[in-house]
């Protein structure tokens, strides 16, 4: 279903597009004419995945289907770091801008209404994990396989919110009334696998938890849970547009998903020994079934209300003119999760003209290592703004990159 | 850049970036798995459901049956055939009106039972009628009542009352009606007490107290009175039963050994209890001509030989102390020392033959006419065998179908399955696997030769083996509608038989080693 859900976010994210800040064209821009207008409609969307362990074309037959081969199962593995990640994160938006009515007798006060679906999820875990889910046991000598940390999170949830800006700077916030879709969540703190020397008998040994929210529930805006957020920003732009910081804030809330949310707390040995055929063999059973797992590896769970913060992440970009048409970029991420790192980049803007520009950058944390990303930025004179690019280039064009991500805006006004 | 253009660009975009997302395989990857399948833990007590297989205080294995040879039917010392007797006419006291509340027949009689063989003395019924009809001439109403001493229920004597009607018109009226027989005793002494076969009763007719007009009787005037005795059946029986010689010969079925596979068995200390039991106030001479058994499979036969067996058997009558009954019983062991009786038993046989000749009351009536007979407890002879599972075997084959699920069958795995066996049995076995389809059976796997268990310290101890199998997983098994397993069991060449004891199992492992296909999204 995971899957399922990157891949339609992925089919939408080329219809819409584009999210975390605020466009740097829109604020560096001398055309203003779009601003002058009475409203302005932006659709944003993005979709992508970020690892520091795994490639391209294991994610793209992942996801897309394909055979992977054992040799590249095992040089992956290989290289996989201690701490291997994965992040993913898709989501289309649609804002409304009101830039004619005064608000509150401040004639730079405009009102915006905001509307989006958001699906996000990230895996922390042992290289060793991998290996086992993918080479399996017997690539591992016989005894006692520690697997370390896991840890899984994926939320999916929608928002409708209404807030205020500043029609020059942008600067402004958005409070939402979220709508929880689902919530699945699995944390290992340790676990550890035991392959017995005859390998007949193999055992987990888990310590965490796990919780999902209701699973009888699907769609948008099901029900599952109910909660609030609030997403802001602040741009501070030079008067001579020589210079830009922004400090932006997303998905600051909760959402409090229903009481039919399970968790199951998951301390415990789960053996395997094969099944039991003795009572077959005296004759009461004519079939031999195999056993699932699902039906072998069970720890009680309890239904209540739980409350759950969204994945907030902070952004802050400062931009300086170095030239008369280029500007030096730099700014980091943060996602206070215990799986990502903070993510720092740089890079070069070039003001074509005052319709276009054209940006590059390269990056390094989050979920994954090094990336090179661009983006175009368009503002068309009757007053269309697109903006298009990739965080992570390299996704496009290499198997062998960690990821691939695109983002993409349209925007008008009117 | 135009608008329209631009719309066609992202609409192109948009396709291209569609088409790549589209699914067309699911993933898969093939770990290297190693991991259990199954386990269990065989023992003889799963095979050996049968009730017959029961195990001695040194938990070893017997071979444990009773059957029934013949319960040679002797019922027919005692049988009363359907008999109609028709009574004496009565003289009648009185010719003319006869008032209310007159006796106009009054007699003491008897009737004669005729038996061929049999003296009865005293009988019980467990079934049967005893009919009656009266013919009367007399025109009037009369009351109609039988007595008989000797026919008692539970100890109280019986009496038969009923009543007659005028002829209307006719020549003579008919009364008829049956009384049960089952549970009467009757005393077949007759008038006299001594005598045997007769039954007495005092037969009485008065014309009928509330009669509404007198009774008529004209001269010549007879009332017929007919019994008879319909299907009669008889409980206990006492008198003298006479000489009789029965030959019998019958087959029994014998499923004892119906459960255990075809093999050469060498069974060593079996025996054999065969006894007769006479339940019947009887002498009797059992004259066996011959015993012999049938394997149905291998259509062999083999003749029972025992040195005192088939020589006339003389069995004293039984006593009966107040219903109490002390049987008589001739019994004698047969085992390897003065019989065939393993060569009998290892012909594993499905029917049993029995011939012979059974004299009863050789002497004559040396009892007083004392003879007695409970039918449901006669003349019975039994056989119960005591086989110790210490056998040898020579290609006992075991064999048994194990139907796959779906799941099973689609199990995407390639290497091999490894099959882990602990074998506490001191027997050598061969097993092969068969992958049968619809058209036949491939052989999957062969001479996977299991080792035996290794005599320990005393003759009941075995040391197990490990003993580890590798089954390749071959397209014949993975395409198999079912399994075929065939075990061939044999005790160890030189070792002669060996017990088989509750304390050893097979414990048993199925592991499997090798690359499991996993996939998902299709």
């Amino acid at each position: 279903m995971r899957l399922k859900l990157i891949f339609l976010a992925i089919g939408f994210s080329i219809v819409f597009f584009a999210k975390a800040q605020t466009p740097s064209l829109l604020l560096l821009s001398t055309d203003t004419a779009w601003n002058r207008k009475g409203m302005m409609i932006l659709a944003e969307g993005d979709a992508g995945i970020s690892t520091n362990a795994l490639n391209v074309d294991f994610l793209q037959k992942s996801i897309l289907g394909g055979h992977l081969e054992r040799d590249e199962l095992k040089d992956l593995y290989d290289r996989l770091p201690t701490r291997s990640k994965i992040g993913y994160a898709a989501h289309s938006d649609v804002t409304f801008m009101n830039f004619a009515d005064t608000l509150f007798g401040n004639p730079n006060l405009g009102i915006r209404a905001n509307l989006s679906l958001n699906y996000e999820g990230f895996c922390g875990f042992h290289p060793r994990a991998f290996g086992l889910v993918y080479l399996g046991n017997g690539e591992f000598n016989p005894g006692r396989v520690d697997l370390g940390e896991f840890i899984y999170r994926n939320q999916a949830w929608q928002k409708i919110g209404f807030g205020l800006f500043n029609k020059s700077t942008l600067t402004g916030f958005t409070l939402s009334l979220v709508a929880g879709q689902s919530f699945q969540s699995l944390t290992l703190n340790e676990a550890q696998f035991y392959t017995s020397p005859a390998g007949d008998s193999l055992t987990l040994s888990v310590d965490g938890s796990y919780m999902r929210s209701d699973a009888n529930r699907r769609g948008l805006a099901n029900g599952s849970g109910l909660g609030a957020c609030l997403d802001f920003d602040w741009n501070v732009t030079l008067a001579d547009k020589s210079a830009l910081m922004s400090f932006s804030a997303r998905n600051l809330g909760f959402v409090a998903w229903n009481r039919k949310t399970e968790t199951r707390a998951l301390i415990s040995d789960f053996q395997w020994n094969g099944l039991d055929v003795t009572d077959w063999l005296s004759g009461a059973t004519d079939t031999l079934q195999l056993p699932s797992w699902v039906d072998t590896v069970q720890a009680p769970g309890t239904r209540k209300e739980t409350f759950k913060l969204l994945p907030a992440s902070f952004y802050f970009r400062y931009m300086k003119r170095i030239t008369k048409s280029s500007y030096v970029e730099s700014g980091f991420s943060y996602f206070p999760n215990r799986v990502a790192l903070p993510m720092a980049y740089a890079g070069l803007t070039h003001m074509l003209n005052a319709q276009f520009s054209l940006g590059e950058r390269i990056s390094y944390g989050g979920y994954g290592n090094f990336a090179v990303g661009v983006e175009i930025q368009w503002l068309s004179r009757n007053s269309w703004f697109v903006r298009a690019g990739s965080a992570q280039l390299e996704g496009w064009l290499l198997p062998s990159a960690r990821g691939r991500n695109v983002f993409f805006n349209v925007g008008k006004s009117f | 850049m135009k608008f329209p253009r631009l719309r066609i660009f992202i609409a192109c975009l948009a396709l291209l970036f569609l088409q790549s997302c589209k699914r067309d395989e699911p993933t898969s990857w093939d770990p290297d798995v190693r991991a259990p399948l199954a386990y269990g833990r065989l023992t003889l007590g799963q095979l050996l459901v049968d009730s017959i297989f029961q195990q001695d205080e040194e938990g070893l294995w017997h071979v444990i049956v009773d059957q029934k040879l013949t319960d040679f039917d002797l019922d027919s010392l005692a049988e009363i055939p359907d008999t109609t007797i028709v009574l004496p006419p009565n003289t009648l006291f009185f010719v003319g009106s006869v008032a209310q509340g007159q006796t106009i027949v009054s007699s003491n009689q008897q009737i004669t039972l005729n038996h061929p063989t049999a003296q009865f003395k005293q009988v019980r019924m467990k079934g049967g009628k005893l009919k009656y009809k009266i013919r009367s001439p007399v025109e009037g109403y009369l009351n109609c009542t039988v007595t008989v001493p000797g026919l008692t229920l539970n100890g109280v004597a019986q009496s038969i009352a009923f009543q007659i009607t005028p002829p209307d018109g006719q020549p003579y009226s008919t009364t008829e009606g049956y009384f049960d027989l089952a549970g009467l005793d009757l005393s077949l002494t007759g008038q006299t007490g001594f005598s045997f076969n007769r039954l007495a009763y005092q037969f009485g007719i008065v014309v009928a107290p509330d009669a509404p007009i007198p009774a008529t009787v004209s001269v010549g005037d007879q009332i017929q009175v007919e019994i008879t005795f319909e299907d009669p059946q008889i409980d206990y029986a006492r008198g003298y039963f006479g000489q009789h010689l029965f030959s019998f010969d019958e087959e029994v079925d014998f499923d004892a050994f119906s459960s255990i596979p075809e093999a050469a068995f060498d069974l060593n200390g079996a025996s054999t209890l065969f006894s007769i039991r006479n339940a019947v106030g009887v002498d009797a001479q059992m004259d066996f001509s011959q015993i012999t058994n049938w394997n149905e499979n291998q259509q062999t036969q083999v003749n029972l030989q025992h040195t005192s067996l088939f020589n006339p058997i003389n069995l004293s009558r039984a006593l009966d102390n107040g219903g109490l009954i002390s049987e008589s019983e001739y019994a004698v062991t047969l085992n390897a020392g003065n019989s065939n009786l393993d060569a009998f038993l290892e012909n594993l046989p499905n029917k049993i033959r029995i011939q012979g000749d059974l004299r009863v009351n050789p002497l004559g009536n040396i009892s007083a006419s004392n003879d007695f007979i409970y039918t449901n407890n006669a003349l019975n002879a039994d056989l119960r065998m005591d086989i110790p599972l210490r056998i040898g075997i020579q290609n006992l084959i075991l064999s048994d179908t194990i139907a796959l699920s779906d799941g099973e069958r689609e199990l995407p795995i390639e290497g091999k399955l490894v099959l882990w066996i602990k074998n506490g049995f001191a027997l050598d076995a061969n097993v092969r696997l068969y992958a049968l389809r619809n058209d036949g059976r491939d052989l999957i796997a062969s001479d996977l030769h299991l080792l035996p268990a290794i005599p320990g310290g005393d003759e009941a101890s075995f040391i197990p083996v490990e003993t580890w199998l590798d089954i390749p997983i071959t397209d014949a098994l993975l395409q198999a509608n079912d399994l075929f397993i065939e075990v061939t069991l044999e005790t160890p060449d030189g070792s002669g038989p060996v017990g088989l004891y509750a304390s050893q199992v097979i414990d048993f492992k199925l592991l499997v080693d090798g690359n499991y296909s996993i996939q998902y999204g299709k």
